[in-house]
């Protein structure tokens, strides 16, 4: 399939980039499925899960909600300065005889890909998951770190 | 557009994400139910909770959940963008006359709550034996 993707002005940070990136594919997607069926975000290969991101002097960081996925089914990688989380949430198990009355959960596989802000030490990136949150840790490179220039 | 212009843009699109992200939103976990023959089973997508912060009530006719993440963002940091709602976590739900309201069982895994809700003993699903 063929997503046409817009390019946005320069003065957007990366990260609204990705979001704005998403968002044109999303709705893309979006469109096609609320012509076929009222359930269409079922037909979707992944979901995507929330995040968000903000930095210090010393490094940015990033937190992605997973409720319900173990550490085993999470998978984290950069590459070219682009991180990727993918991995999958199982279903609850349920005993046999059991009816569904609600299903609000999204599960199965999910993929979510943010583009690293310059400057980023990747060798030093680390990650911790807990209680449904996973929080990446990205140092900044010494270069980047903001210092005082003393005046002579 | 000049690059001073390009700063100022930033620079308000980075309070206004503050805004957002300070603003505590209440927000109602996603459920899943499903009955078995012996209880209602519940789970409530809660990431970022903490055990000890959450907070299930049950009277005559309704279950409440509430729950509080962490807050996320502390103000010597920038926030650069956000999904994520908020901090409190709060839903309600109607109960029938057949929940057993004296026993409830709650777990709490991976950003999960789980609640089990035992059906009264009477109205429990029972094979009938032909004789």
């Amino acid at each position: 399939m063929l997503v046409q993707v817009r390019r946005r002005p320069a003065f957007g940070s990366f990260w609204n980039e990705i979001s704005e990136f998403e968002r044109e594919i999303n709705k893309v997607f979006g469109n096609i499925h609320r012509d076929e069926t009222a359930t269409g975000h079922q037909l979707d290969r992944y979901y995507s899960p929330a995040i968000a991101a903000w930095e210090n002097d010393d490094h940015t960081a990033l937190m992605v909600e997973l409720p319900g996925v173990k550490k085993e089914d999470l998978k984290l990688s950069v590459e070219n300065n682009v991180l990727t989380v993918t991995g999958s949430r199982k279903r609850h198990a349920t005993p046999e005889k059991s009816t569904w009355l609600r299903n609000e959960i999204r599960t199965g596989d999910f993929s979510r890909t943010v583009r690293l802000p310059q400057g980023v030490d990747t060798t030093k990136i680390s990650a911790e998951l807990a209680n449904g949150v996973l929080r990446v840790v990205l140092p900044k490179a010494e270069e980047v770190k903001p210092r005082e220039i003393r005046i002579n | 557009m000049s690059s001073n212009n390009d700063v100022a843009v930033m620079q308000q699109d980075n309070t206004a994400l503050r805004r957002q992200a300070e603003q505590i939103a209440t927000v109602a976990p996603l459920t899943d139910i499903f009955e078995t023959a012996d209880a209602y089973v519940l789970k409530l997508d809660m990431p970022g909770a903490s055990k000890e912060s959450i907070n299930v009530t049950m009277d005559k006719d309704s279950l409440v959940i509430r729950g509080e993440a962490q807050n996320i963002f502390n103000q010597s940091a920038k926030v650069l963008y956000s999904e994520i709602q908020g901090a409190v976590y709060h839903r309600n739900f109607n109960i029938t006359e057949s929940v057993d309201r004296n026993s409830v069982d709650a777990q709490f895994e991976d950003g999960v709550l789980t609640l089990k809700l035992l059906k009264k003993e009477e109205l429990k699903a029972r094979e009938i034996q032909i004789k």
